[in-house]
C-alpha cells in the first residue's frame, strides 16, 4: 500500500494543547513494497512517526493517506479494516506473561478469525506450522510451546517481529526492532525481516538506532530530528556528516554495531544462504 | 521452499494431571451441576405466566414512590439510625478487632494458648453472620437499634480481627528485631513498631468493611433491630408498596454515600 | 457523639435483672448442644442445602456479570485509543455500572424478600437473591481488576484491527485471569455466610433452622447449628485459600 503525508503535525495524547509537538510539518511519501530506515536522536519523534502510520495517534493537521484513504475519515468497520492490513511491532512487544508463544504468534492472525474460531485457537493452537516457520527465521524454533515468561528480552523481541510474519498485513512498522539483540542476533533478525519483506512485497518501515545497520541494510533512510524532517536520502547520499549534523550534540547515541564489508563475511553461521525459512 | 519434512517440536499434552488449578476447576464444575440438581429451583416456574404477571404488577407499584414530608421525616430518622448503627458498630470493631489480634498474631513472644483460644474467638465471631449475632442479643436485650450495632460490632471484631492478624503477622520480623535490641515487652512492641507499620492498611479494611456493614445495618431490622429494615419489614409486610419503594431508594442512596467517603478517604490515604 | 445516642447505646441493658436472667437461661440451654443422630442428619441436609443455594447463586452471578462486566470495560473501547470516549460508548458503559450499583447496593435480604413475593419461600428465592446481589458486586469486581492491569497487549490488539472481544480473550483475560479466579473464590465463602442468613426469610438451610430452633428457644439445637456453620465456614475459607494458592 501507498502512503502519503504531507504537512502533518501530531502532538501526544499526554502532552497539554499549547505543549511542544511530536512531529511538524512532516511531508512523506512511500511507495508501496519499499523499505524505509527512519533514524535520528531520542525525542526525534520516530515512535510517533509510526504511531501516525498504525493509526494509533491521530493527526493534528495535514493530510495523511494509507493505501489511498484518510483513515480518520472511514466509519468504525473502515477503520477497522484498515488496521488489520497494517501490522504494528512496539519496541517492547505486547505479550501477556503467561501466554504461550504459539499463542502470542496466533494473535496476530485476530483480524481475520472469527470469534468461535479465536476461541477455538486458545483451546487448542491452530497455526503451530506457521508458527513453528516464522520462529525459525529467527532461530528460535524450539520455544514455540514455552510460555512467554520463561524467555529472555531479546527473545521476546524477536518474537514480536515473528508475528508480522504470521499476519497478512501489507504494511510493516517496527519499532527499534533490535533494541535488545546483540550485533549478531540483531545481523540475522533484520535479514530475515528484510528477506521476508521483499518476497512478500510488504512496505517496511523501521526506525533504528542502529545507524550502519540503516545505511547498509535500507534502500531509503530519512532523519529526524525535534519532530522535523532533516533528510530523505538514498543510502549512499547519507554521508558521515550528514549523520554527524542529525545527531549534533547526541553524539554518543551514534551506534557502531560491528559489521563487516559485506553481509556474507560478518556472518558465522551458514544459514544465511539458505532461504528464509529453514530451521538448522 | 525447504518446509517440507520439517516438523514443529510436539506440543505438550492437552490433559496435564498435575494440574491443580484443573482439577480444582473440574470440581467446581461438578459442584455447582449437583447445586442446581439437588435444589429443585422449578426456575421454569419464575418465567410462567403468572409469575411474569406477579412481578409486573410488583414492579408497577413499587415505581410510585411515597414522598408525603411526615413519612419522609421518619424516613430519614431511620436512615441516620442506621448509619449511626455502621458506624458506630464498625468503629467498635476495629477498637476490638485490633485487641483480638494483637492476641492472635503468631508472634516471636505469643503464648499457644491464648493463640489458639483467641483464634478459636475469631472464627467464631467471624462465622457466624451479623443477622444471626441480631437475632440473638435482641433476646437479651429486647427491640432496637442496640442489637443491631452489637450484632454488627461483634461480626465485623472477628473479620477485622483476623485480617489485622495477618498484617501484623507480616509485619512481624520489625517486632522480632523490636524485642530483641530493645527488651521492651510484647504489648509495647506491638504499640510502637508493628502498630504504626500496618495503620493505613487497617485503615482501608475499616473503611472497606464499613461500606460493607451500612448495607447489613440496613438489613438488621428485619429481625427487629431498628433502622431502615424494621420500616421495611412493618410495610412490605402490609404490601404498603410506595413506601417500600422510597425505603429501597433511601437504602441504595445511603449504600452510594457511604461507599464514595470511603472510596474517596481510602485514596486520600494512599497518597 | 449523636451517633451512639442514635443507637441506643445501653450496654447495661444486658445487666438488667429480667434480661440477665432470660440470657441465663439462654445461654444455659446452649449447653449441651443437641447431638442426637437424626438432629445431625438434618443439619448435614440444611448444610448441603445452604452450600447449594451458595453456589448455584454464584454460578448465575458469574454467567451474568462476566458479560457485563467486559460491556462496562472502558479498557476495551476503541475510541478511546486515540482521544476522548465516543458518547454512545460512554452513555453505555455508564448505564452499566449504574445498574451494577443499584444490584448491589440493595442487601441480599431484601431481594430475598422480594422474590419470596414473586416465587413463593423456598431455595429459589434464596439463589436469585444471591445471583442478582452478586453480579452486582462481581461486575464492578471483574471491572475494576480489568482496567487496573496492563492494558498493554489488548490495546494493541484493537489497533491492529481486531475485535473486542478478541481483544479481551488474547489480552485482558491472560493478564488477570489469576486475579479474577482468586476473587471469585473469595467471594463464594461469603456467598456460604449470605445464603446461611437467606434461610432467615424462608430460603430454607441452616438460617430456616436456626430461626426455627430459636423461636423455640431451643438453645442446645441452636448451640449445634452454630457449630456446624463454623465448621461449614472454615472448610470454605480452606477451599478457598487452597485454590488462590494453586492459582499464584
Amino acid at each position: 500500500m501507498e502512503i502519503l503525508l504531507e504537512g502533518l503535525d501530531a502532538r501526544h495524547r499526554a502532552v497539554a494543547s499549547d505543549g511542544p509537538k511530536a512531529l511538524q510539518n512532516l511531508s512523506l511519501r512511500v511507495q508501496a513494497g519499499s523499505h524505509l530506515a527512519v533514524i535520528g536522536p531520542s525525542g526525534a519523534g520516530k515512535t510517533s512517526l509510526l504511531q501516525i502510520l498504525a493509526t494509533g495517534l491521530r493527526p493534528l493537521e495535514g493530510r495523511l493517506s494509507i493505501g489511498g484513504a484518510d483513515p480518520w475519515t472511514l466509519g468504525g468497520t473502515g477503520l477497522k479494516r484498515l488496521r488489520s492490513r497494517i501490522f504494528y511491532a512496539p519496541q517492547v512487544p505486547p505479550l501477556p506473561p503467561r501466554q504461550r508463544v504459539v499463542t502470542a504468534l496466533s494473535s496476530a492472525r485476530l483480524p481475520e478469525l472469527s470469534l468461535a474460531g479465536s476461541i477455538l485457537n486458545l483451546i487448542r493452537p491452530q497455526f503451530a506450522q506457521q508458527g513453528y516457520q516464522a520462529l525459525c527465521a529467527f532461530d528460535m524454533g524450539e520455544k514455540l510451546w514455552l510460555r512467554v515468561d520463561r524467555l529472555s528480552g531479546g527473545e521476546r523481541q524477536r518474537i514480536g517481529l515473528a508475528k508480522a510474519f504470521m499476519s497478512s498485513a501489507q504494511v510493516w512498522l517496527v519499532d527499534e526492532p533490535l533494541s535488545a539483540l546483540d550485533p549478531k542476533r540483531s545481523q540475522q533478525a533484520i535479514e530475515a525481516l528484510l528477506e521476508e519483506a521483499t518476497r512478500r512485497g510488504v512496505t517496511l518501515i523501521a526506525t533504528l538506532h542502529q545507524v550502519e545497520v540503516a545505511r547498509q541494510m535500507f534502500p531509503r533512510v530519512i532523519g529526524l530530528r525535534e519532530g522535523q524532517l532533516r533528510f530523505d536520502l538514498p543510502r549512499e547520499s547519507v554521508t558521515d556528516a550528514a549523520l554527524r549534523e542529525l545527531y549534533n550534540q547526541y553524539e554518543y547515541e551514534l551506534e557502531q554495531t560491528p559489521v563487516g564489508p559485506g553481509r556474507e563475511a560478518s556472518l558465522m553461521l551458514p544459514a544465511s544462504n539458505s532461504p528464509v525459512i529453514a530451521c538448522r | 521452499m525447504k518446509t517440507a519434512g520439517l516438523a514443529p517440536p510436539t506440543p505438550p499434552s492437552m490433559i496435564r494431571w498435575g494440574c491443580g488449578i484443573c482439577w480444582g476447576m473440574a470440581g467446581l464444575a461438578v459442584l455447582v451441576a449437583l447445586s442446581f440438581w439437588s435444589l429443585d429451583l422449578g426456575l421454569h416456574r419464575l418465567f410462567s405466566g403468572a409469575a411474569l404477571e406477579r412481578m409486573g404488577r410488583f414492579i408497577l407499584e413499587l415505581s410510585r414512590p411515597e414522598v408525603s414530608a411526615d413519612f419522609l421525616h421518619k424516613l430519614g430518622q431511620a436512615a441516620f439510625e442506621t448509619l449511626a448503627m455502621s458506624f458506630v458498630g464498625t468503629l467498635l470493631a476495629a477498637v476490638a478487632g485490633l485487641v483480638l489480634a494483637f492476641l492472635a498474631s503468631d508472634g516471636p513472644d505469643s503464648r499457644p494458648t491464648i493463640l489458639a483460644l483467641s483464634r478459636l474467638l475469631l472464627n467464631l465471631l467471624r462465622s457466624v453472620p451479623d443477622l444471626m449475632w441480631a437475632a440473638l442479643l435482641i433476646i437479651s436485650s429486647g427491640l432496637g437499634p442496640m442489637a443491631g450495632t452489637l450484632a454488627l460490632a461483634l461480626h465485623t471484631a472477628g473479620v477485622l480481627g483476623r485480617l489485622f492478624a495477618d498484617a501484623s503477622e507480616n509485619a512481624a520480623d520489625h517486632e522480632r528485631a523490636c524485642l530483641r535490641l530493645a527488651g521492651a515487652s510484647p504489648i509495647q512492641c506491638f504499640l510502637y513498631v508493628t502498630l504504626p507499620s500496618i495503620i493505613p492498611q487497617l485503615l482501608s479494611y475499616t473503611l472497606y468493611r464499613w461500606e460493607n456493614n451500612i448495607r447489613a445495618a440496613s438489613v438488621l431490622g428485619v429481625v427487629g433491630a431498628g433502622g431502615l429494615g424494621q420500616m421495611l419489614s412493618y410495610h412490605m409486610g402490609l404490601f404498603q408498596m410506595s413506601e417500600t419503594s422510597s425505603i429501597l431508594i433511601t437504602m441504595i442512596l445511603l449504600v452510594v454515600l457511604v461507599d464514595s467517603v470511603s472510596y474517596v478517604t481510602r485514596r486520600n490515604l494512599m497518597r | 457523639m449523636p451517633t451512639f445516642y442514635a443507637v441506643e447505646f445501653k450496654p447495661w441493658v444486658f445487666l438488667e435483672p429480667q434480661n440477665l436472667k432470660v440470657t441465663a437461661n439462654f445461654l444455659g440451654d446452649f449447653f449441651p448442644p443437641v447431638f442426637q443422630s437424626e438432629f445431625l442428619l438434618l443439619l448435614l441436609k440444611d448444610a448441603w442445602t445452604t452450600i447449594a443455594i451458595a453456589t448455584a447463586g454464584m454460578a448465575l452471578a458469574l454467567v451474568f456479570s462476566v458479560p457485563l462486566s467486559i460491556a462496562a470495560s472502558s479498557a476495551l473501547s476503541v475510541s478511546s485509543l486515540t482521544g476522548p470516549m465516543h458518547p454512545v460508548g460512554f452513555l453505555v458503559r455508564q448505564s452499566i455500572r449504574w445498574l451494577l450499583i443499584v444490584l448491589r447496593s440493595i442487601p441480599e435480604l431484601v431481594w430475598a424478600l422480594i422474590f419470596v413475593r414473586v416465587v413463593g419461600l423456598g431455595p429459589a428465592a434464596g439463589v436469585l437473591a444471591i445471583a442478582v446481589t452478586y453480579t452486582g458486586m462481581l461486575g464492578k469486581i471483574y471491572g475494576e481488576i480489568l482496567e487496573s492491569g496492563d492494558t498493554q497487549t489488548s490495546r494493541a490488539i484493537l489497533v491492529g484491527g481486531g475485535g473486542r472481544l478478541q481483544a479481551f480473550s488474547y489480552g485482558l483475560l491472560p493478564q488477570n485471569a489469576t486475579e479474577l479466579l482468586s476473587y471469585s473464590v473469595y467471594r463464594w465463602e461469603c456467598a456460604i455466610r449470605s445464603s446461611a442468613v437467606l434461610g432467615f426469610v424462608g430460603a430454607g438451610g441452616l438460617g430456616q433452622q436456626m430461626d426455627a430452633s430459636m423461636k423455640m428457644f431451643n438453645g442446645g439445637e441452636v448451640a449445634t447449628i452454630l457449630m456446624v456453620l463454623m465448621l461449614l465456614v472454615a472448610m470454605a475459607d480452606q477451599i478457598s485459600s487452597w485454590m488462590r494458592r494453586a492459582v499464584q
